[in-house]
């Protein structure tokens, strides 16, 4: 009976004192819930509250910051890796140290939306970090002069005159990257990987050919002003073998396409 | 004493000490020290995966890495549907405000993984514990032919279940505050047990499909978790309640207990399709979730509030309730 009278007692005021702790924050939640006014705001408190940034880049190794478009991302391998994937795997191999990819790129993006970011977001503070950075842009802004057909069927408009105007004011954006990365990264390895031509079926007069060597040619005279930037070029091997390479959106490389980036990519860093 | 507790003391007395005899709060509690390390371990693997990637515990980076990924998923895939999308779009903006403010949105210790774990916990795993306990509070002694000797005594019916009412929010009480606490001590063991006073960022609202920032402030961690905790707390209640209505209403335990899962189940498989289904909103399942008023997450139908849901949550409890004494005070013991 003593037992039994003590196994009471113990539950029976454990139960009382959690269900008064459940009742005051339940009530504390409702009343903060329907009357959130007389709150300060957060911006106030952050200051004062928030726990001090801990260093990137703590940890030994190799520190890449990939920063772009779609193909920084690797859409079209089948692996999800990427040539910024694959990279570091062949790093790791050769340099025996842990290599590290601080994959920041957004699909889609134009050589605007990379220049807003770097100029508004911290991916500055970790290009400060970075021992290798590796970018891709461009190739959206002149893919966006290229439309499906009006009737929907298979075959691409090009608007290659749209393409060739606007030309000049995407590679003034890109000069600016380049300037932003080279001032916040002088000692980081810096590769631009070039433009390839994505639909050279669709080009019978090689008119888009020649506007994308144009901005390649371009990009590695800006290049050029810094020592420790480096344009990768990769038109050739898909204008040769871009059946191979390209995945089946008939837009982005293939695993076997961003192998050979990666290849090439591995050249300039090793 | 019994004459302020309307002779009720000794009768919740008597249900506590059965309840325990029972074993059943004892299998509650070890299934909660089972799946607690497990989850504490996976959620370590998942820390330390995302370590490993980024070679930096830089919370920024990894919020930033987090904000870049579901940006592409969102321009990578439009087969993505609609209430997915939107329950997408406001996790950036909240990872997004985060940034901007500087607050880390999930500090690894063992605080943050009892926040994060009641958020998980809420929507089925509790409320399957709760009707564990309460299901067959009535269907059982009726099974084992008890509710006989229970009823001979010279106490009136309403207050024997009354009493096992009051039981039954004392345990489901227990077992939310015991949750909590093997989270805090498991998770703590993994990630550390220092985070009370971390910042936490509460009061974002959804307008329509709008993040609504308005009215978000950062208060200490402790804070939030005991009006998580104190939410949560009232779903599980309602389902107590519930549960002891199928408990009167049905004579088998385990026909109550079936009942009471298939209705939970069937809430949250209905909760990721609910988003199309309007009325849905008035089904108690669809609202166990009350915790998202407090994160700002999209309800599984869009729009409701917190008014809404908890009046929701009472109406059913106070009809499952007035139908559970209704039935038991009228009802013919048989055999």
């Amino acid at each position: 009976m003593k037992r039994t009278n003590l196994t009471w007692q113990l539950t029976g005021l454990a139960g009382i004192v959690s269900m008064a702790v459940m009742l005051a924050g339940f009530a504390w939640a409702v009343i903060s819930l329907v009357h959130p006014a007389g709150a300060e705001p957060a911006d106030q408190q952050a200051v004062s509250t928030s726990a001090p940034m801990s260093a990137p880049g703590e940890a030994q190794g190799i520190h890449i910051l990939a920063l772009g478009d779609s193909l920084t991302l690797g859409i079209g391998d089948e692996k999800g890796e990427g040539y910024a994937g694959k990279v570091k795997n062949l790093l790791r191999q050769e340099s025996k140290q842990e290599v590290y990819v601080w994959n920041m790129a957004v699909s889609g993006a134009k050589t605007t939306d990379l220049l807003n970011e770097l100029e508004s977001s911290t991916l500055l503070s970790y290009a400060e970090q970075a021992d290798i950075i590796l970018f891709t842009i461009g190739g959206n802004d002149l893919n966006q002069w290229a439309m499906p057909s009006a009737d929907g069927t298979e075959d691409l408009q090009m608007n290659y005159e749209e393409a060739r105007q606007h030309l000049p004011e995407a590679s003034a954006r890109l000069k600016r990257i380049m300037a932003i990365l080279e001032q916040h990264a002088p000692k980081a390895r810096i590769v631009y990987v070039g433009l390839y031509h994505p639909y050279p079926d669709n080009d019978p007069d090689r008119i888009g050919g020649y506007i994308i060597q144009q901005w390649n040619a371009e990009s590695e005279q800006l290049a050029n002003a810094y020592p420790n930037m480096v344009v990768v070029p990769i038109y050739d091997f898909f204008q040769t073998k871009w059946s191979e390479y390209l995945f089946a959106d008939h837009y982005h490389p293939n695993g076997a396409g961003y192998a050979e980036i990666a290849a090439r990519v591995m050249q300039v860093i090793r | 004493m019994s004459s302020w507790s309307f002779g009720l003391y000794p009768l919740v007395c008597n249900e506590t000490i059965k309840m325990m005899r029972k074993r059943r709060f004892l299998v509650i509690v070890l299934i909660l020290l089972v799946l607690i390390p497990i989850f504490s371990y996976a959620q370590m693997r998942i820390s330390q995966e995302s370590q490993k990637q980024l070679g930096t515990s830089d919370w920024r980076l990894k919020t930033e890495q987090q904000v870049k990924e579901i940006t592409n998923r969102l321009s990578g895939s439009r087969t993505i549907p609609g209430s997915w999308r939107q329950q997408m779009e406001l996790q950036v903006k909240q990872l997004q405000y985060a940034l901007d403010k500087n607050i880390n949105p999930a500090t690894p210790n063992g605080v943050t993984f009892t926040r994060e774990f009641m958020i998980n916990a809420i929507g089925l795993f509790l409320p399957l514990m709760v009707a564990v306990i309460a299901a067959d509070l009535v269907s059982g002694e009726q099974s084992a032919g008890t509710i006989k000797l229970l009823l001979t005594r010279p106490v009136s019916r309403w207050r024997i279940l009354l009493s096992k009412l009051l039981t039954l929010i004392m345990f489901t009480s227990l077992i939310v505050l015991l949750t909590g606490i093997f989270c805090y001590l498991i998770g703590g063991g993994f990630f550390g047990y220092r985070g009370w006073t971390e910042p936490v960022l509460s009061g974002f609202r959804i307008i329509g499909d709008q993040l609504d920032t308005s009215a978000v402030r950062a208060i200490p961690q402790w804070r939030f978790i005991l009006m998580e905790f104190g939410l949560a707390w009232f779903s599980c209640v309602v389902v107590a309640c519930l549960s002891l209505m199928v408990s009167v209403l049905v004579r088998s335990t385990a026909a109550a207990m079936g009942i009471m899962m298939a209705a939970l189940i069937a809430g949250s498989i209905l909760s990721a399709m609910a988003s199309s289904w309007h009325s849905a909103k008035y089904l108690f399942m669809i609202n166990l979730q009350t915790t998202d008023f407090l994160t700002g997450s999209q309800t599984p139908v869009p729009g409701l509030t917190i008014g809404f849901s908890l009046a929701v949550l009472g109406i059913w409890a106070l009809a499952g309730l007035i139908i559970a004494f209704a039935v038991f005070t009228r009802r013919d013991i048989l055999n």
